[in-house]
């Protein structure tokens, strides 16, 4: 909101800087998003054009003698084509500084100009808001004055965020209170006093058919002629943003800002019956609205209708039909009090929002439509107008019980004592009626005062206890709250899934793994992609059903595809490591689901092999048996098994005691190939929730007496894994075995077709003496023994 | 002593050589958390160590926790400020990490000491100041004798953890609907250290020169939360925060595009390790 802190000075008188009065607002809970510095000004005077002539050297030129006050009189040409004899206007004068520019003694066309008549841009107003040509003044106006004093016109504007709760402040009133109250300062409120009210002016009728009109206050005016406004008002709505328009319109404008209560007028001789009725549009009602829209209406709509038809959308807009003009002589004034909420929605419905609406929408209090009415009466007056008298229809007015208040409660909150006094004076500031309640003792000696607090009409956002302390704490200042520690509580709660995520990650930072973290949504392409690569997507995927784009219509269903993007980007020769914990979403047939999943991924060149070697692999795998002993103590088997994402020859189950703890893979060579990746890539995929416990690792003494190592060449057929080999040769040599390993496996010219070639290295040893070579060779030979019956391996000679 | 004098000079060959020290090394094998992680960690970790639990929740919740249940009903006007992506009727991706206060408090009977660092989501479109997908750390201490004061000691700890030990918090009155009083937490900037203008002489471009930076909401938990929750606001009190993980992890590392933590670029994810 704009606040122009000339207007503010209407109300409160402040001897502060800009900064100062920023800062101070910012302090209460309403923070100045931005300072708009006005031009500094000086040495313009309010100037009377005693006489207009011709220059007599051009054309273009006219001399004005000028009155700026007693016994001053200037001679100052001016080529703008607006002046005539009489005219109060803006006079800059010798040594004056304008907008952008400095005024001093000049020759136009043989005539020594002693200064110049102001344009509006030249005094920093809004060109195309006010008079073209010189500023035209109104009369009356004390001429001599200085012009920029007069109208505060060096005063900055403050654009000011209004919370929403805050409806009473969104306007200059609200926000001159609120410093009142925190600078301890008077509040003059507007004048709304006007001398006679014409009682026989009261032939408008209206009626309330929709409980969302909770209170309509109408007043009739005759007389007024639409004019221009007097400028202390257009150029106090002009700073705060609003084009003046004429003075009728600028006087509902100038109320609203003023006060935060919409007005409307209308030209009473218009209305059919002279009658206003609130109530829901009929189905394919249509108006024209002043922004020259024809809107189509259907019952979610409140409208204010005449006998006719309506008039204007309730609390939005006005209509076209009854708009004030220059023919305009009757006039009918609206102020009324709407639900909130059905505004919000007919705004959102017509996508249209208006000042009246963002006020109308936070839930006007209803007192505020007769004191908004009766301000807009003094202003009309002012304009000429006889008004009738206002005529309030609706609920009446509730009167709200007080709040219950102690000192202690205070303290309670906020950790700080407040005085009984400082919580009065705070309190009455806002304009809180306070009234002590009966002194209890508490805790024995100290008393603890207590209060009855009734807030004023225009804060229905102050129901409870809690609230009157937020109040208090503004105006004594959030900054009297100390910084202190608070007792610790011991808790129960265990922080599993939170232990769990850090372990991972610690786990695989350790291993070379970097974090990355992508975004849940993504848009329809991603499973077109996989479903392209002949990939079937595990489950439904769960859709935004109010996208802002088409890139976030969909949840992620899996870790994978932004991993793979990076696999596609990534070109360098050195190995890539990435993980991710993060959830993914699945549709339901009922709901979605969301499982919390950790996916690491390596990506590097392809190395020159034979096609039943995948050294990538192997190295993953490794990483992989790594990250599930550091997160569980205990070392993991492999086991063939098949993934949707993964490689159908190339993809492991990595079990812990039978269960299985990640599955881990090359990445599909059809995914590879529509994501147009060149390295290998190999990806690892655990469920957070299903990460094995961990488990404390158990000491086994190492045994004093030598071992001896032994490798075994070994004929198998090729569908033997190397698992099945180690096992074999654990069978055969129980006790004795301190290591067993599978370290090279070979197909080729020298091995006998349908079979393959592996090297195993044994090591045995005893724990309780040393093993003589000769007993090595039994073990051996045991072992053997057992490679031959458990998986048909024969000694490669 | 042929032999000896023969292993001295083996010795005195050895010492004579020297290598280029300042040749470089082969990049070591080198992983590293997410910064928003480790962000998230720090500020965590000093929750942790002060007695509170730290939970995680389902970025996929219902209105009733994201909204109704911290005192936002429908048509609410603070509404308009956490536009939510539905994902079903009722269920939408949560707009802040709050309704972890409604799971902690239905969970857990008071006393109750919880950090709930997560994901939420608004619809907003990317650019530099803005991601429809954050992280926030929302903190809630309920327990009888609990007050604002507190609060302030609380998170004026968590931001000399992270940022520093000059740090201070600032509270300014605000509104959320969830917390009464409600304060925004502002704290010393770190880039200035307060002053608003860096060493040279130019405004400081992280606070724009007002030197402090907005952290986010907090306040003391609203009594229409707590009696909701299954608490008696008689005779417990208890205050709530919720802070950007994006923005204080920025300001730490000086990043001004928030786009930089999504991007995930290698090169980018290894100089913030
Ligand atoms: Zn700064």
């Amino acid at each position: 909101m704009k606040l122009p802190i000339a207007w503010l000075r209407d109300y409160v008188d402040l001897a502060l800087s800009t900064d100062e009065i920023a800062e101070r607002l910012a302090v209460l809970g309403f923070p100045v998003e931005e300072i708009v510095r006005r031009p500094k000004l000086s040495g313009v005077k309010i100037g009377r054009l005693e006489s207009v002539a011709k220059h007599p050297n051009a054309d273009r030129l006219l001399v004005c003698q000028v009155d700026v006050g007693p016994g001053e009189r200037l001679t100052i040409a001016t080529g703008a084509d607006n002046v005539a004899e009489g005219q109060i206007v803006p006079v800059a004068t010798i040594g004056a500084e304008l907008a952008g520019l400095s005024i001093g003694p000049r020759s136009m066309r043989g005539i020594a100009s002693q200064g110049m008549l102001c344009s509006p841009d030249e005094l920093g107003l809004e060109p195309g808001w006010f008079d073209d040509g010189i500023l035209q003044l109104e009369q009356g106006l004390p001429v001599g004055a200085d012009f920029v004093e007069t109208f505060h016109l060096n005063d900055d504007v403050l654009d000011v965020e209004i919370t929403s709760n805050r409806v009473d402040a969104m306007c200059v009133l609200g926000i001159a209170r609120e410093l009142a109250a925190s600078l301890g300062l008077v509040l003059r409120e507007p004048d709304s006093s006007i001398p006679a009210i014409d009682e026989a002016l009261c032939d408008a009728r209206v009626t309330i058919e929709s409980p969302d009109c909770k209170r309509f206050v109408a007043q009739r005016f005759s007389g007024a002629r639409v004019a221009t406004a007097p400028f202390w008002m257009r150029v106090r709505l002009a700073l705060a943003g609003q084009r003046p328009i004429d003075n009728l319109v600028d006087i509902s404008n100038f109320v609203m800002l003023e006060t935060a209560q919409p007005l409307h007028l209308y030209d009473f001789e218009k209305l059919a019956g002279g009658h206003l009725i609130a109530r829901d549009a009929r189905e394919g009602e249509v108006l024209r609205t002043l922004d020259g829209e024809e809107r189509i209406l259907d019952p979610r709509f409140l409208v204010i209708a005449d006998e006719r038809e309506p008039q204007g959308i309730a609390g939005l807009k006005g209509g076209v039909a009854s708009e004030v003009s220059s023919q305009t002589r009757e006039l009918l004034l609206e102020s009324a009090t709407f639900t909130g909420a059905r505004i919000r929605r007919m705004s959102v419905a017509l996508g249209l929002r208006t000042e009246a609406s963002t006020r109308h929408e936070k839930g006007l209090p209803p007192a505020l439509a007769v004191v908004a009415a009766a301000r807009a009466a003094k202003l009309l007056h002012e304009q000429g107008a006889r008004a009738g008298p206002a005529v309030a229809t609706g609920e009446p007015l509730e009167s709200r019980a007080p709040i219950g208040l102690g000192e202690a409660d205070v303290r309670a909150l906020l950790g700080v004592d407040v005085s009984a006094a400082a919580i009065e004076r705070a309190l009455q500031g806002l304009g809180f009626e306070v009234r002590r309640a009966n002194e209890q003792a508490a805790s024995g000696q100290q008393t603890s005062r207590s209060f009855a607090v009734t807030p004023p009409y225009w804060r229905g956002d102050v129901r409870i206890r809690e609230d009157l302390v937020e109040e208090i704490a503004r105006i004594v200042g959030y900054d009297t709250i100390p910084a202190e520690p608070p007792p610790v509580f011991p808790q129960h709660i265990a922080s599993t899934a939170y232990d769990d995520e850090r372990r991972t990650a610690q786990a695989l930072l350790t291993l070379g793994y970097r974090e990355a973290v992508n975004f849940s949504l993504q848009p329809a392409s991603v499973a077109e992609v996989y479903a392209s690569a002949g990939i079937a997507p595990r489950a439904r995927p769960v859709e935004v059903r109010n996208p802002l784009s088409e890139d976030q219509r969909y949840l992620r269903f899996s870790l994978v595809p932004a991993m793979l993007a990076w696999a596609a980007r990534y070109e360098s020769a050195e190995a890539l490591r990435l993980f991710e914990i993060g959830h993914v979403f699945e549709q339901g047939s009922e709901q979605p689901f969301e499982t919390a999943m950790c996916a690491w991924m390596l990506v590097r060149p392809r190395p020159d092999e034979p096609p039943f070697r995948d050294s990538g692999f192997l190295e993953f795998k490794g990483d992989s048996l790594a990250v599930l002993r550091v997160v569980s103590g205990r070392d993991a088997q492999a086991c063939s098994a098949t993934h949707p994402e993964l490689h159908p020859g190339k993809t492991a189950s990595l079990l812990l005691d039978g269960v299985d703890a990640a599955t881990i893979g090359a990445v599909d060579p059809r995914l590879i190939a529509a994501y147009g990746i060149r390295n290998a890539v190999y990806v690892a995929l655990a469920r957070m929730n299903d990460l094995p416990s961990y488990h404390m690792p158990r000491y086994t003494a190492p045994s004093k007496y030598p071992a001896i190592a032994r490798d075994l060449a070994l004929i198998v057929a090729p569908e033997i894994p190397a698992m099945d080999v180690e096992h074999a040769v654990r069978a055969g040599a129980e006790g004795v075995l301190a290591a067993v390993r599978v370290f090279d496996e070979y197909r080729g010219p020298q091995i006998e077709d349908g079979k393959k070639s592996v090297a195993v290295r044994v090591v045995l040893q005893r724990a309780d003496r040393t093993l003589t070579d000769a007993e090595a060779d039994t073990h051996v030979a045991a072992i053997l023994e057992s490679l031959r019956e458990r998986v048909g391996a024969a000694i490669r000679r | 002593m042929q032999a000896e004098r023969l292993a001295q000079r083996a010795v005195e060959a050895q010492l004579a050589v020297a290598i280029d020290v300042t040749f470089p090394a082969p990049p070591p094998r080198a992983g590293s958390l997410h910064p928003l992680r480790r962000t998230l960690e720090d500020a965590c970790g000093y929750f942790e160590r002060r007695g509170f639990a730290v939970l995680l929740g389902p970025e996929i919740e219902t209105e009733y926790n994201s909204f109704d249940g911290l005192n936002i009903p429908a048509d609410h006007p603070a509404r308009e400020g956490l536009d939510s992506m539905y994902v079903g009727p009722g269920l939408l991706l949560r707009p802040h990490t709050s309704p972890m206060q409604i799971r902690a408090m239905r969970a857990n009977p008071p006393p109750l000491a919880v950090v709930t660092p997560g994901k939420a989501y608004r619809r907003d479109a990317v650019d530099a100041r803005h991601s429809y997908m954050f992280h926030q750390i929302e903190g809630l201490l309920v327990a009888p004798g609990i007050h604002m004061g507190h609060l302030k000691g609380m998170l004026t700890g968590m931001c000399r953890e992270l940022f520093g030990a000059n740090q201070s918090v600032r509270f300014r009155p605000s509104f959320f609907p969830f917390t009464e009083p409600s304060a925004e937490v502002d704290t010393t900037c770190p880039g200035c250290a307060g002053r608003g203008v860096r060493d040279n002489a130019q405004t400081c471009r992280t606070c724009g020169g007002s030197g402090w930076i907005e952290l986010g909401g907090s306040g003391m938990v609203h009594p229409n939360v707590l009696r909701d929750a299954g608490y008696d606001p008689e005779h417990v009190t208890g205050w709530a925060f919720g802070v950007g993980i994006e923005r204080i992890a920025m300001v730490r590392h000086d990043i001004d595009d928030i786009r930089v933590f999504f991007e995930n670029d290698p090169v980018v994810l290894a100089q913030l390790a």
